[in-house]
């Protein structure tokens, strides 16, 4: 075995005359090492700053919630004792969705807007502070009905320091505006915007009535030694038993922390595919790069090296192009969240409830930089393998016989494919963490590979068959030029392709969304909900909305209700995950309290999937359950229901399963009786509608909020903007990433035509010889590149619309909307940039004076 | 002196899908240790294909290569590949440099594959002894055809090998520099086998012994007195 040194002077050697293409090596390699770093180092930045910030983000150690108040001699009681016995300081806190409008209705401009109200006691916050304008206003809540609004509330309804608003039956003051500085109580995110009170005139809004959803919450400042999740554990069942649910400040912004779980998820997935893009730009490079090598191997192997000489000597090669790209990759990755921290406004202010920790992470340093490595060495194994197997004989011109040795080029096709989905598996197992997602992301981007694969053979096979049609000589040649040896075509149109599939799904994704939200198109979907209608006020808001021309109105009483037990047992909470921010979404349906509701007639928003719905008013409660969460609970048709409809037992038995399009927008539940013993539950109403215009919705909340102060108005149009401003942010990042696997594309194609270039330049040579300008030579190989860009689009568009126009009426029950003109830029930007990256990198191609490169080649 | 080379019963198919094709069938001979043997014959004779199978180029498909005392079919192929650093050197008709590696760092190749560090020391003065100490830093494409040829030959020989074997080695050269490689091939026969394949009859002339061949076989095998080629 020949001395490591050596080894590693002849890998270095070896990169003489090669050094543009491994250039494009690096690149490809760093920028899927940048993507991952980047990404991980986001959400690590993440995390680490809500984690950071827990305490403050809570205000306290541990809250304990209940959707029914804290009465004395309840069910929390024994808990709460608990923690004064043990020296926990304790503060109130309730939070419901309520109308706030103005006391005196303005000229013009809206006069009432939806709110979250947070209404707190004295002590809260224990942690942190809650900054306003003017200064110190949080303190002066308790002195008289007063509220600090969102700046979002106060912009809206244009409200000044002084100015009177009316929530519920209370007349308020406004002190001012709350900072949503991140790493605070005040940051908390919601789909409406806050508004604070204190909770001693919470009783005057009058909007407490049974059956709305409101959340009664006492914060709990522990002593030193006491731990929050050691009490949580101990008091669990408890807690359970009587309804309540325990979260420490370790689990503060679970929702966020979940939504960000989900989205950095999404978001490792697209980096994985940048992070293969790259290791196919690599493979594909190092591939054309060892098949050059090949007569150098055969040298060395004639004059006395091994097969693991070489392997030593090309691994090591492979290793330094991963260890460059790795580096540069990880390097501009963890610069990432260090540039989005000074800019966090446009990744999400308001979004975000704590600060970016804006430290470069090093577990995402070495993550991204293990994670480039690992790729490089998997994706160039078997062709540094392969090289290193060549025969001796090779030197004696025997080129056909010298890689006998190594079966047939199929086998090692297999092997190195092999080799790569064993590497992009372990990569997704290594970065979801989960086996799940690791399988489904590995099938889903082999499927994608086969599909791209196929429909590129066929666009190529296609332009084959036609391209002898062309009129142009320039344009004929360009696409015969795709059939060279060694082009990698197949490798770049796949990377072209598989760029403009996660750009294009996501572009049809977000029209489709845009359009499936745009309500004042859609006069198939209601824009107008009444929440917390109570029974007394159904003929007057009805009438209310009959007036505004609402069409197709439609009312459903609600009931607040938990499933207790089935069949008689207790539905099995024991295994529930503790943690609220790992919760899933099973565990939450075995522990959550739903909205029940119930009628005699199924709708058109939903079908009965199994058993018979009941007809009129059976004598006995039945129920009819969704499909998914009967699944969950294992419940089966013919099963009887014990329903706690707040502190009373009411059995129903389960006489059909229903599949709800809940994109129809029409109120509905999971949980539907058939009218009978339900009727008589504390309930609330909602209504929704249709009212045609902003002006007539903007009337009709503000004579509802004025007649009847409880009512929550939801305008449809509105809630679909906070969606679409979330949307926009997120598919902002997804475009990103999107965007590098495009340009990975482009570097696939430059470290092709840079490992292809004497293959051009010999064809240069003798298109010269016969009398072909450079502009010529220009316009031939700009048409092999432009071809190459376009096939590459096509087949990435082809796939693109056939997942769009797939998943998306499967998703959202609407169906897609492709955006050409969108999609047609995008193609054309891709095509330039291919054609230019390929002009950069050919340019010296024309220059080559004929002689000059037949030495070259001797 | 080492380098005596035996061939038995030496025989080569090549497969063609379904049909097998014989290139070299029943060689039967020896080179003694400090022999200069040419191997000449028309194209498609086998003349290559033997001197694959002398070198451990390529594997028979029946019959022996015994080299020193050695069965090359006995070797698997990385002791294979380490025989050949030892014993052999090459010298071929398209020069087979490294075009990665300097004149020096190629003649070094050998020395630094066997991590023999007297024949490293050795590699300057092999090009020396060639004529190209002034060219050690040149990289392939700036030499000519036969300063490449010298490089190949510097080493071929750096290891001082028991056995050089040259497939054409003037093929490629023009007169004056295909006799300044052949000098240089007899100075290094005076202490190795040499074995040459060619097509040059005036080359061949040189040898003390001639082997040629015919559709894969031995036609016959031509012995020169020293006398007769100092003629020649």
């Amino acid at each position: 075995m020949i001395q490591f040194g050596v080894a590693l002077r002849w890998a270095r050697a070896e990169t003489r005359r090669a050094r543009g293409m491994l250039l494009f090596s690096v690149l490809s390699i760093a920028l899927g090492v940048f993507a991952v770093t980047a990404i991980r180092g986001l959400t690590t930045g993440v995390r680490d700053g809500i984690e950071g910030q827990a305490q403050r983000l809570l205000g306290a150690d541990l809250a304990i919630s209940a959707s029914e108040p804290f009465l004395p001699g309840g069910p929390a009681d024994a808990l709460f004792r608990d923690l004064e016995q043990n020296g926990a300081r304790q503060a109130q806190s309730v939070r419901l969705y309520s109308m706030l409008a103005r006391s005196v209705a303005p000229a013009a401009g809206k006069s009432t807007q939806l709110v979250r109200v947070r209404a707190a006691g004295d002590g809260f916050p224990f942690y942190g502070s809650i900054d306003t304008i003017p200064a110190a206003q949080f303190a002066e809540l308790g002195r008289e009905p007063s509220l600090l609004l969102d700046p979002a509330v106060r912009s809206a309804l244009n409200l000044s320091v002084g100015d009177r608003v009316r929530l519920g039956r209370l007349e308020a003051v406004v002190l001012g505006e709350f900072v949503k500085a991140p790493g605070s109580p005040a940051a908390e995110f919601s789909m409406a915007p806050y508004v604070f009170m204190h909770e001693k005139y919470l009783p005057a809004t009058e909007l407490l009535a049974t059956g709305s959803r409101v959340q009664y919450e006492a914060l709990f400042a522990l002593p030193p030694g006491l731990s929050a999740e050691t009490w949580k554990e101990a008091h669990w069942d408890e807690a359970v038993a009587a309804r309540l649910t325990l979260r420490t400040s370790r689990e503060a912004a679970a929702n966020v922390r979940r939504f960000l779980s989900r989205l950095s998820g999404f978001m490792t997935v697209v980096g994985l595919i940048t992070l293969f893009l790259g290791a196919l730009g690599i493979g594909s490079a190092m591939f054309a790069f060892m098949n050059d090598r090949l007569d150098h191997a055969a040298i060395l192997r004639c004059v006395g090296a091994t097969s693991r000489d070489l392997l030593l000597v090309y691994g090591l090669l492979a290793l330094g192009v991963g260890l460059v790209g790795s580096s540069l990759g990880a390097a501009g990755g963890a610069l990432v969240p260090l540039l989005l921290a000074k800019s966090s406004d446009a990744l999400g202010s308001g979004f975000l409830p704590a600060e970016l920790v804006s430290s470069p992470s090093l577990a995402a340093v070495l993550h991204g930089f293990g994670a480039g490595l690992f790729t490089t060495l998997a994706f160039t194994l078997v062709p540094i393998w392969r090289t290193s197997q060549v025969a001796p004989l090779r030197v004696l011109g025997r080129k056909s016989d010298a890689l006998e040795s190594l079966g047939s080029a199929r086998w090692t096709a297999a092997l190195g494919i092999g080799a790569g989905f064993l590497a992009i598996f372990v990569l997704s197992l290594a970065e979801t963490e989960s086996l799940r997602i690791g399988v489904s992301f590995t099938l889903a981007l082999g499927l994608s590979l086969v599909v791209l694969f196929g429909v590129a053979r066929l666009v190529v096979a296609l332009a084959r068959a036609l391209g002898p049609r062309l009129p142009s000589f320039h344009l004929r040649q360009g696409i015969k030029n795709l059939h060279r040896p060694g082009n990698q075509t197949y490798a770049v149109v796949v990377a072209v392709g598989m760029g403009f599939l996660l750009l294009g799904t996501l572009l049809i994704l977000q029209r489709s969304l845009e359009e499936l939200l745009a309500f004042e198109r859609r006069d198939d979907l209601p824009n107008t909900f009444v929440i917390d209608i109570q029974a007394d006020q159904f003929e007057p808001v009805s009438a209310m909305l009959t007036e505004f021309g609402s069409s197709d109105s439609v009312f459903n009483p609600m009931v607040s209700a938990r499933i207790s037990r089935v069949n008689g047992e207790s539905v099995d909470q024991s295994r529930v995950e503790r943690n609220d921010v790992q919760r899933s979404w099973e565990d939450r349906m075995r522990t959550r309290e739903y909205f029940l509701s119930y009628r005699a007639d199924p709708v058109d928003s939903e079908t009965i999937t199994h058993g018979q719905f009941w007809s009129g008013k059976p004598e006995q409660q039945e129920a009819s359950l969704d499909e998914g969460l009967a699944t969950n609970l294992g419940i089966r048709l013919g099963d009887t229901l014990t329903l706690d409809i707040q502190g009373l037992p009411l059995d129903a038995r389960v006489t059909s399963f229903r599949e709800i399009r809940w994109q129809s927008l029409r109120p509905n539940a999971m949980i539907l009786l058939s009218p009978g013993e339900i009727e008589a539950a504390p309930k609330m109403i909602v209504a929704s509608g249709r009212v045609a215009t902003v002006e007539a919705r903007r009337q009709l909340s503000e004579r509802l909020v004025a007649r009847f102060p409880n009512l929550t108005v939801i305008d449809a149009s509105e809630a679909a903007q906070t969606v679409l401003s979330i949307l926009d942010r997120v598919s902002l990042v997804f475009s990103v990433l999107g965007a590098l696997a495009v340009i990975s594309g482009a570097v696939i194609l430059g470290g092709a035509i840079a490992a292809g270039r004497f293959a051009r330049q010999r064809e240069a040579m003798l298109f010269k010889v016969l009398g072909a300008s450079r502009a010529d030579l220009w316009r031939i190989l700009g048409s092999e590149y432009a071809a190459l860009a376009l096939l590459g689009t096509l087949a990435g568009w082809l796939l693109a619309e056939a997942v769009g126009r797939t998943a998306i009426p499967a998703l959202f029950d609407a169906s897609a909307s492709v955006p050409y003109g969108a999609l047609g830029l995008l193609g054309a930007s891709a095509l330039v940039l291919n054609v230019l990256t390929g002009w950069f990198v050919g340019r010296r191609v024309s220059a080559h004076p004929p002689l000059a490169i037949l030495r070259e080649e001797s | 002196m080492r380098g005596r080379i035996e061939l038995a019963g030496l025989g080569r198919d090549y497969r063609d899908g379904k049909h097998s094709l014989t290139v070299l069938d029943d060689v039967n001979f020896v080179i003694e240790a400090g022999q200069f043997v040419a191997i000449t014959g028309p194209s498609g004779s086998g003349k290559s294909t033997l001197l694959g199978l002398m070198a451990g180029l390529d594997r028979p498909s029946r019959g022996k290569v015994i080299i020193d005392g050695t069965d090359l079919g006995a070797l698997r192929e990385d002791a294979l590949s380490t025989f050949r650093g030892r014993h052999i050197g090459f010298v071929f008709q398209s020069f087979q440099l490294i075009p990665t590696l300097t004149a020096l760092e190629n003649v070094q190749v050998p020395a630094e594959i066997l991590g023999d560090a007297a024949a490293l020391g050795r590699a300057e003065q092999m090009l020396e002894r060639v004529g190209l100490s002034d060219r050690a830093a040149h990289y392939p494409s700036q030499l000519s055809g036969g300063e490449m040829q010298r490089v190949a030959l510097a080493r071929a020989t750096v290891t001082e090998p028991a056995i050089i074997m040259a497939d054409e080695p003037t093929g490629n050269l023009d007169s004056a520099a295909g006799d300044r490689v052949l000098e240089l091939l007899l100075e290094a026969n005076t202490h190795c086998t040499l074995v040459l394949v060619t097509h040059n009859a005036d080359l061949a002339a040189r040898a003390g012994r001639q082997v040629c061949m015919r559709h894969g076989r031995i036609e016959r095998v031509i012995e020169r007195p020293s006398q007769l080629r100092a003629l020649a």
